[in-house]
């Protein structure tokens, strides 16, 4: 079938070095520009134009400039569209991985896990950095040779037929219907915070943003405005990064601080843990939680009785004529839990909540400390450290695995033009997210440094404006509470969300406001690449793949573009629609989403290139009994995707957390899938297909369309 | 040959490169699995951190794109494909 109507990929080398120095040029006027705009606005606020016009220009212009990339790589070509002409040379593609793959999680969230988890925090930083080599030494070069256009698109040519197609379709739009929700999740925060928008209204300036870019250029116009993120979302997290580790320890290279103000942090926690005051507020938090464990030994009676008490106390002001009395007791009585299992989730996650404050420092571990608990203690330690390894080494493994099988990022290796370039692509992208991932642990450590010198300690009428600020926009992410009553703040006494503490992190380090918002913009500019990437995957995937392969066999390619962006909209709505319900956290969002991938798509992919003997049934088994599996664990487990239909939450199975399912899905889907595979006949084609796949010369992969 | 006559990692040897990928990925287990199990043992200072704290941090993701970057390098060449000509499939 004809496809290219119009030029696309430049094929000669001179052509590719005069691509090359377009590209160059474009994208160093963009930084100069960034650079004279940062300047420009630390010189107005100088001046003193009010902060909410230098917030608001700061995330509505680069939202425009991205909207105008966009438009200016308008396309209905579906060469273009669906693998931006497969002209992206390694270096750009690398950016635009580094964009697509680096979302609020990265920018955000990790920061915050590093902070809350110490150690644990690195189960990411591994997981998400890791999984990379499997990805170049497996899967990319394999796929940009296929040549194709999705990834269902690889499983449907690999393994014939329309059932992995279909299970890859299902398996891509839940993955990336659950990462756009964290994204959008993030851009509302950011919103919200930095200008007057509410959460809902910040949440449908970012979708529009989103929505020109992919909506009118497909994968090209996301592939130039992902270098574009890249690159300010690189700068104004390395500049936090920076700025921490001279002003904490007088060396420039975060990286080279690390180990000073890891030291001064283990100090001053060594200190906290031996203070009085921090030791009554762990005894109040015991107290409340022993409170909540009392009333769980029998929910009913304690509602009752509670019921009754609330009763009593509202007929008695019921006669006095103060009227805020009477409306603060209707509401104390109202505010009861409707009935016993309401009661008993309510103080069963409180009695959580207070056992975890009810820790030295806070409940957060010791920074320098790996996992909890004591290898050499009693029993209870040793249990505690058995299970904060595994929980560690099973989420790692979930990790890598999924960032080896997730959608959007491998539909990026298709945009390359040649197997080379893909190769090259990964060390680049690598490269590129590395930048970013070796200084979050800095500026974790330089936070954990501030949090504890500079503001734990204060009297509560000296807290920095930071903390009154969010706490009024969020109670529930910021909040500080003077338990002991000796108006001094102690660390037990600050609850920060994880997924915040980048957004407040100029303003905990005293810096221009200007910096807040570069960071703002920075995080917006994760959020939205990494949004848009996901949207167009899903889009594509449900018109290529459904649309077109399944559906309608005959329709033109150009049907294909209008089909795509018509489920990019309804993609958008319905991801808007999920988020406008707030979900719990970035991170507990995302991470069941890389459990499902490693249990379907990465064994898919694996098999399909490296063994040959993997077949259609062995396949669609492979990959359902992984998804299952996983799905199951996750559903019976608890956590954020627990489903009440199956019971209450049963006992951790070797004690792996339901967010790592997929240790358990991945074995599965690896062992039924080589099991069904030998049982069943052998398909000759597909064997071919793969051995061309590896060895043949181009243009010679067979047509496997069935 | 028939390729009923051996297992996935044979195939996998097999790969253009393929020795090289798998011996790259054992080198990559052993730096991604080895620190975090023995993370308590492994406790003796490395530029001020304790030696898996900074394997974590940096040591790894640093490894990992040599890594890559060594398979790119060595990886023997095979060009493709259907598509890339602008031609589809």
């Amino acid at each position: 079938m004809a496809m290219a109507t119009e030029p696309i990929a430049p094929r000669s080398d001179t052509a590719q070095g005069a691509w090359r120095a377009v590209l160059r040029r474009r994208y160093a006027l963009y930084l100069l520009a960034l650079a004279a705009f940062t300047s420009v606005m630390l010189v107005l606020e100088r001046v003193g134009l009010p902060r909410v016009w230098i917030a608001t220009l700061f995330l509505l212009l680069p939202v425009a400039l991205y909207a105008s990339i966009g438009w200016a790589c308008r396309t209905s070509n579906p060469m273009q569209y669906f693998v931006a002409g497969r002209s992206v040379p390694a270096v750009y593609n690398g950016m635009a991985i580094g964009a697509d793959w680096m979302s609020v999680a990265s920018y955000m969230g990790l920061t915050g896990l590093l902070y809350t988890y110490g150690y644990g925090g690195m189960a990411f930083v591994l997981g998400w950095t890791g999984g990379f080599c499997l990805i170049a030494f497996f899967i990319a070069p394999y796929l940009r040779k296929a040549g194709l256009f999705t990834i269902p698109d690889f499983l449907g040519a690999r393994y014939g037929g329309q059932l992995p197609r279909l299970i890859g379709l299902i398996v891509t739009s839940i993955c990336s219907l659950m990462y756009v929700v964290a994204q959008i999740y993030g851009i509302g925060l950011i919103t919200s915070r930095l200008t007057g928008f509410g959460f809902e209204m910040g949440i449908f300036v970012g979708l529009g943003g989103m929505l020109v870019c992919s909506f009118v250029g497909g994968m090209r116009a996301v592939t130039w405005t992902q270098v574009a993120q890249y690159l300010i979302l690189l700068i104004a997290f390395i500049a936090l990064a920076v700025w921490f580790a001279f002003k904490q320890t007088g060396v420039w290279l975060p990286q080279a601080a690390m180990g000073q103000q890891l030291q001064q942090v283990t100090q001053r926690e060594r200190e906290l843990v031996a203070d009085p005051r921090e030791q009554q507020v762990v005894a109040h938090y015991r107290r409340e939680a022993e409170r909540h464990i009392e009333r769980l030994r029998d929910v009913d009676a304690a509602l009752a009785l509670e019921r009754k008490a609330a009763k009593q106390h509202l007929d008695q002001v019921a006669q006095s004529s103060d009227l805020g009395e009477v409306r603060a007791a209707r509401k104390a009585l109202q505010a009861l839990p409707k009935d016993a299992p309401t009661a008993r989730e309510e103080w069963t996650r409180a009695r959580d909540d207070m056992l975890a404050r009810a820790q030295p420092l806070g409940g957060l571990l010791p920074q320098a400390q790996p996992f909890a608990g004591d290898p050499d203690g009693d029993a209870a330690a040793r249990e505690r450290f058995q299970v904060s390894r595994t929980e560690f080494l099973a989420l790692m493994f979930c990790l890598i695995a999924g960032t080896a099988g997730m959608p959007h990022l491998l539909a990026r290796f298709y945009t390359t033009p040649t197997v080379r370039d893909a190769r090259r692509s990964v060390t680049w992208a690598l490269l590129f997210i590395v930048l970013l991932y070796i200084s979050a642990p800095s500026l974790a450590f330089a936070l954990k440094h501030e949090v504890l010198h500079a503001v734990v300690g204060l009297h509560f009428e000296d807290l920095p404006r930071w903390i009154f600020d969010w706490s009024k926009l969020y109670p529930t992410l910021v909040s500080v509470h003077d338990v002991n009553g000796d108006g001094v703040l102690q660390l037990g006494e600050l609850r920060i969300a994880s997924d915040v503490l980048v957004l407040a992190a100029p303003e905990i380090g005293g810096m221009p406001f200007v910096l807040s918002c570069l960071v703002a913009a920075g995080g917006l500019a994760a959020a939205l690449s990494t949004a848009d990437g996901l949207l167009l995957t899903t889009a594509n995937a449900l018109s290529h793949d459904l649309f077109f392969k399944v559906m309608r066999r005959d329709a033109p390619l150009t049907t294909q573009v209008a089909f795509s962006k018509v489920a990019l909209l309804l993609v958008a709505v319905i991801a808007a629609y999920i988020t406008l319900q707030r979900p719990s956290g970035i991170v507990s969002l995302i991470t069941p989403v890389f459990s499902i991938a490693a249990a379907t798509i990465f064994p898919a992919l694996l098999l399909g290139v490296v063994w040959r003997r993997a077949n259609y049934w062995g396949i669609v088994a492979g990959m359902s009994v992984g998804a299952l599996t996983t799905l199951l664990y996750m559903l019976m487990q608890g956590g954020p995707l627990h489903w009440a239909v199956l019971g209450a939450p049963r006992e951790r199975w070797l004690h792996i957390p339901p967010e790592a399912a997929g240790v358990l899905g991945l074995p599965a889907a690896l062992l039924s899938a080589v099991v069904v595979s030998l049982l069943t006949p052998q398909d000759r084609a597909a064997q071919a297909w793969v051995a061309t796949l590896q060895h043949g010369g181009p243009h010679s992969l067979p047509q496997r369309d069935v | 040959m028939n390729a009923n006559e051996h297992g996935v990692g044979d195939d996998a040897a097999r790969l253009p490169g393929g020795r090289l990928a798998l011996a790259l990925t054992a080198v990559w287990g052993a730096i991604t699995f080895v620190p975090p199990l023995f993370a308590r043992e492994l406790g003796f200072e490395v530029f001020g951190l304790p030696f898996a704290l900074w394997v974590a941090a940096q040591g790894a993701p640093i490894v990992y794109v040599l890594l890559v970057w060594i398979c790119e390098r060595r990886s023997p060449d095979f060009e493709s494909s259907p598509g890339d000509d602008g031609d589809g499939h």
